[in-house]
């Protein structure tokens, strides 16, 4: 019954998570060991404390028979993970360890760099008089009680000082497992001390002086008096103009040039091999973010790394401050390393932000001033310009708030002006906030993306507790429907059609003897019995409110039920044939019928007719969630409606019928029921050429950033001709971007393969032909139309079309400025996929025979959808069989089958995870609660219907 | 049975007609797909059809027809079951052999169906 599903090891990796962890387990090794280090280095051994050579007190020169000091070699072998499990193992099968063997050796050196830093020992919280000696050092608990939560929770195996007698170790690359296994027997009490997490004197003493060396300022201190100058003179030349990046690494490796500059993740699929500096400056970020700032701090001097140049906090503090001028003026600093061209939209951002300010205090003296004298003679951006100046007349802060599009700046509008102008500014001069946690949420991200039968609530509003010990798995049995665990039998006839309500309490289903019924799911009771049709009832669908239940029947009408006495409330007999599909508007006051006899209507909940469409049976139909658009299946096509205008947006032809369909919550993706057993799943908003190219392209990142900037419009751009802001979920977080851009989440981009994943069990072949553009003739088609009339794949030309999108207006003007930039490459791009799909269309015509789109005649050029899924294993063919989209963050797909099973497929991969068995007939609909991510429903010929929840079962339920 | 699946035809122009089951109005081929109309059925007069959809397939045998040895099998209409015609699956006569895939409907149990 279970399928084990393939290794999916294929996925793209972002990050991969082990690497990640790995990594993160080693900084915070050895951000520990420059804890102590910072205490305990040696004449012999420590460059830094020969610097440090003037200093008043010398510690005692090391000795052989003491724990050996931390070796700067040791402490520069590059962090050459290895697999989480293995470090784990190793630590914990050390066993506790004897004290040490020379205590007083190694308080000694701990206390070094104390008596080395008098800066330190004046502003810390030590008395200057403390000597290695004091063993009752009280007033160091505080800060040791400050600190000790850090190593305790940090559970990594703390390194110790080095192997024995290798102050200079010749291999600079050395696992980490086997260092801890040396490092574990040689170090015994530091192993003991982090273990039991203990304040004991020693290590108090030790920690404190930790922090105190720490608490230091790097520029103070005399010991960091190298590197820092070095840093400076970095920095200098970067004033100069030779803005490089990569300044703060060489700055590191100044302050310490044994170390090496990379750090190599290793994974699976080959070595990662990442900056040192980046590791540093995001740890120290983190640590600041976490409070630990004088660990930050003591990071950044022993490392030589700063976490960013004083331009950049100046000129974020202003920014926030709102001290425009100074902002303005540090814009222009060499160090944030604008592009020359994108200081004007930087500048231009800043002004706006002051303009609507000023705005907002009513201080329109000030707005004028701004908007006349400055803002007017960039000359940039002319229509966001006269929209600016339009909001002079709101004298309603609130109203103008509105009108802008703007939070205010209460509403953080400094912030989000600070993340506008810092896309412009290179990441590695100005680090995205906290920008580990984000790589933290995407490995967290990933995991669930590969993990198979993962059913858990997601979305924003969850908390999910995570561990970061180990990979996220999810046992089958515990979230995954795959018992049955209620039947109904009441039908005593066919069942047709079921649905949960919309708040997952109850279930409704109707089938050939014309009668409904509706459970509880709770107590597993029929709570209402909805009689009155003449014929089949053939689909069902829910009130967004769960009152009212409306029916289609074969009888020709559709009717309306109350939920909960059962009584009718109003007949459709409009229809002359079966009316075969229904669905509710979100309002809860409009509802779509379809039937045979070529008409789709839309009602009034009174009876009164509001549009309709005729010329096509309608065999089924979809409201997406949001109500903008309307999905009809009539034969072999696919239409979609504008609901806000009535216009046919787009229409599509499958190969061969469609017996129903089954739209995705967020309206993107479509599943087909044909009747050549395959369900095929098409994404209605391809990304278009352009950001796909830049996706695939050798500008990745700044793609990635551009798509944030554009907040997913970019893909998006096959809807985007026409004003449509459904298709354009503001996804402004860079995760909201990465989710956009993982195919395991938000489906591949156009033209460009699957990946493996894709190839994984459902279908190879499928896998293989889905890849390329079935509808390569209706991309032509588009391309064509495009290119014709002198368009672009970018959404909206022109800016004025952008202000009526969704997209803030800031927003829009940086699209527009990446659109300037990249027209003419545009121009070419387009040449180039038009001979690539011409040629691709010519390789796949034989394998593709599903249809083009057709482009609606004078309309504007629309993409066609992709089809890119295709999950067999089902049977189907004589009836019409219904799937849905289900389980947490609709990441399984379940269909009916006429060999009396439920099939259920994991909807990235296309893999076929289970077969429900219990059903002795025809499998006519399978749908999931849309409130429970572990309960589905079917219902069968058999006469009965089925309730699916996981073996663990669901509690509460 | 579950909710039939059933194909609906689309006959645009002014001389096209639809052709369905006369007991259950299901649709089964259109005027363009005639091949011949000097057909004898069981009923009396039948037409060669090139498409037929909607029908369910009996089991092969060989018939002995004025114009030869066929192998056929019945075909029924999936909405009542009725049989409607068959199909022609091998000609043994090299002459006969333009048969072969296509359908005879006979016309007594089909009727015209009007466009709505």
């Amino acid at each position: 019954m279970w399928q084990e599903r393939r290794p999916s090891a294929d996925l793209p990796k972002l990050w991969d998570p082990h690497v990640f962890l790995a990594w993160l387990l080693a900084f915070l090794r050895s951000l520990h060991r420059s804890l102590r280090r910072g205490s305990s280095s040696s004449p012999a051994t420590s460059p830094r404390a020969a610097e440090g050579g003037s200093a008043p007190a010398h510690p005692p020169p090391a000795d052989p028979s003491s724990p050996p000091s931390p070796s700067p070699a040791r402490a520069a072998d590059s962090v050459e993970l290895v697999p989480v499990a293995k470090v784990e193992s190793s630590t914990s099968s050390s066993s506790p360890a004897p004290p040490p063997p020379s205590a007083n050796g190694l308080l000694a050196v701990a206390a070094a760099p104390a008596a080395i830093e008098p800066t330190s020992l004046a502003t810390s919280s030590d008395p200057p008089s403390e000597t290695p000696e004091d063993d009752d050092a009280d007033d160091e608990e505080a800060a040791a009680a400050a600190v000790a939560p850090l190593l305790c929770s940090s559970s990594s195996p703390t390194p110790t000082p080095s192997r024995p007698g290798t102050p200079a170790s010749s291999s600079s690359r050395t696992r980490l497992g086997s260092t801890l296994d040396a490092d574990s027997s040689s170090s015994a009490s530091a192993t003991r001390d982090r273990d039991e997490c203990t304040p004991s004197s020693a290590k108090r003493r030790r920690v404190s002086t930790a922090s105190s060396a720490s608490s230091s300022s790097a520029a103070t201190t005399p010991t960091a008096r190298a590197p820092i100058t070095s840093r400076i003179a970095t920095t200098m030349e970067s004033a100069n103009g030779h803005a490089d990046p990569a300044a703060p690494a060489t700055a590191a490796v100044n302050g310490n040039a044994h170390l090496p500059q990379h750090v190599d993740l290793l994974s699976p699929h080959g070595t990662y091999r990442v900056g040192r500096t980046e590791l540093v400056r995001l740890l120290v970020d983190e640590l600041r973010s976490l409070g630990y700032d004088g660990s930050a701090s003591a990071l950044e001097a022993e490392s030589g790394v700063t976490f960013e140049h004083h331009i950049v906090r100046d000129f974020r503090a202003a920014v926030l401050a709102g001290e425009w001028a100074e902002a303005e003026r540090l814009l222009d600093h060499a160090q944030l390393a604008i592009p020359e061209k994108r200081r004007f939209a930087a500048k231009f951002l800043l002004k706006e932000e002051r303009y609507l300010e000023a705005l907002e205090a009513g201080n329109v003296a000030v707005a004028l001033q701004v908007l006349q004298t400055e803002l007017a003679p960039l000359q940039h951006n002319l229509p966001r310009l006269h929209a600016l100046s339009s909001f002079l007349m709101f004298t309603d802060p609130a109203e103008l708030r509105a009108q802008a599009h703007w939070p205010g700046v209460a509403g953080g509008s400094r912030q989000a002006v600070l993340e506008r102008v810092q896309a412009e500014i290179p990441p590695s001069v100005m680090v995205r906030p906290r920008r580990l946690e984000e790589l933290l949420a995407q490995a967290f991200l990933l995991q669930e993306s590969r993990c198979t039968y993962h059913n858990l609530p997601s979305g924003e509003a969850a908390v999910r507790p995570a561990i970061l010990y180990a990979d996220h798995t999810c046992d089958a049995a515990a979230n995954f429907p795959a018992r049955c665990s209620a039947v109904f039998t009441d039908h005593n006839d066919e069942v047709w059609h079921l649905a949960f309500s919309n708040r997952g309490d109850r279930l409704a289903a109707g089938g050939k003897n014309g009668k409904t019924y509706i459970w509880d799911m709770q107590t597993k009771k029929s709570t209402a019995l909805l009689e009155g049709h003449t014929d089949a009832v053939a689909f069902l669908s829910w009130s967004p409110d769960d009152t009212v239940l409306l029916t289609a029947s074969n009888d020709n009408t559709a009717r309306l039920w109350s939920t909960t006495s059962g009584e009718l409330q109003r007949t459709i007999s409009a229809h002359e044939e079966a009316v075969t599909a229904c669905g509710w508007l979100p309002d809860g006051e409009h509802f779509i019928t379809g039937g045979l006899d070529k008409k789709l209507v839309v009602w009034k909940c009174d009876g009164t007719q509001v549009h309709a469409w005729t010329g096509h049976r309608v065999t089924d139909l979809y409201v997406s969630a949001d109500g903008r658009v309307v999905v009809a299946a009539s034969t072999s096509h696919v239409r979609i409606y504008d609901l806000a205008t009535y216009a046919e947006i787009l229409s599509f032809e499958e190969a061969d019928a469609i017996t129903s369909l089954c739209l995705s919550r967020d309206a993107r993706f479509l599943l087909t029921n044909t009747s050549q057993q395959e369900l095929h799943m098409w994404d209605l908003r391809p990304a278009g050429p352009a950001g796909n190219v830049q996706a695939n392209g050798s500008a990745g990142s700044s793609a990635v950033h551009s798509r944030a900037t554009t907040g997913g419009s970019a893909a998006g751009a096959g809807f985007e001709a026409p004003p449509y802001p459904l298709l354009h979920p503001a996804q402004p977080t860079s995760l909201g971007t990465f989710l956009s851009q993982w195919p395991a989440i938000g489906g591949p981009p156009a033209f460009m393969p699957l990946g493996p994943s894709a190839n994984l069990g459902g279908g190879r072949s499928a896998g293989a032909s889905a890849a390329a553009p079935p509808t390569g003739s209706g991309h032509v088609l588009a391309t064509a139309a495009a290119t014709a009339s002198g368009g672009t794949y970018l959404p909206g030309s022109s800016p004025a079309s952008l202000l009526r999108n969704p997209l803030t207006a800031p927003q829009a003007q940086l699209l527009q400025l990446q659109q300037q930039q990249q027209l003419a490459q545009l121009q070419q791009q387009q040449q180039q996929l038009l001979q690539l799909q011409q040629t691709q269309r010519s390789r796949q015509a034989s394998a593709n025979n599903a249809g083009g789109a057709v482009v609606p005649a004078g309309g504007p050029a629309l993409l066609a959808p992709q089809l890119v899924r295709r999950f067999k294993g089902h049977k189907q063919g004589r009836f019409v069989i219904r799937s849905s989209f289900g389980g947490a963050g609709e990441a399984f797909l379940v269909s009916g089958s006429e060999d009396s099973r439920a099939y259920i497929w994991h909807r990235a991969s296309g893999d076929l995870l289970a077969s429900l068995e219990g059903h002795t007939a025809t499998v006519n609909a399978a749908t999931w609660n849309p409130a429970v991510p572990g309960m589905l429903a079917t219902c069968s010929d058999d006469g009965t219907v089925r309730v699916w929840t996981p073996k663990a079962g669901i509690p509460g339920v | 049975m579950g909710r039939l699946h059933k194909r609906y035809l689309h006959a645009p122009g002014a001389n096209n007609r639809i052709y369905g089951c006369s007991s259950c109005l299901t649709h089964l081929s259109t005027y363009d797909q005639i091949v011949s109309k000097q057909f004898q059925g069981q009923t009396g007069r039948a037409f060669l059809f090139g498409k037929v959809v909607n029908v369910a397939e009996g089991t092969c045998e060989d018939r002995q027809m004025t114009t030869g040895l066929h192998t056929v099998r019945d075909i029924l209409c999936i909405g009542c079951g009725r049989v409607v015609g068959w199909k022609y699956e091998h000609a043994y006569e090299e002459s006969q052999r333009y048969k072969e895939g296509k359908f005879i409907l006979e016309k007594m149990l089909l009727t015209e169906i009007l466009e709505i």
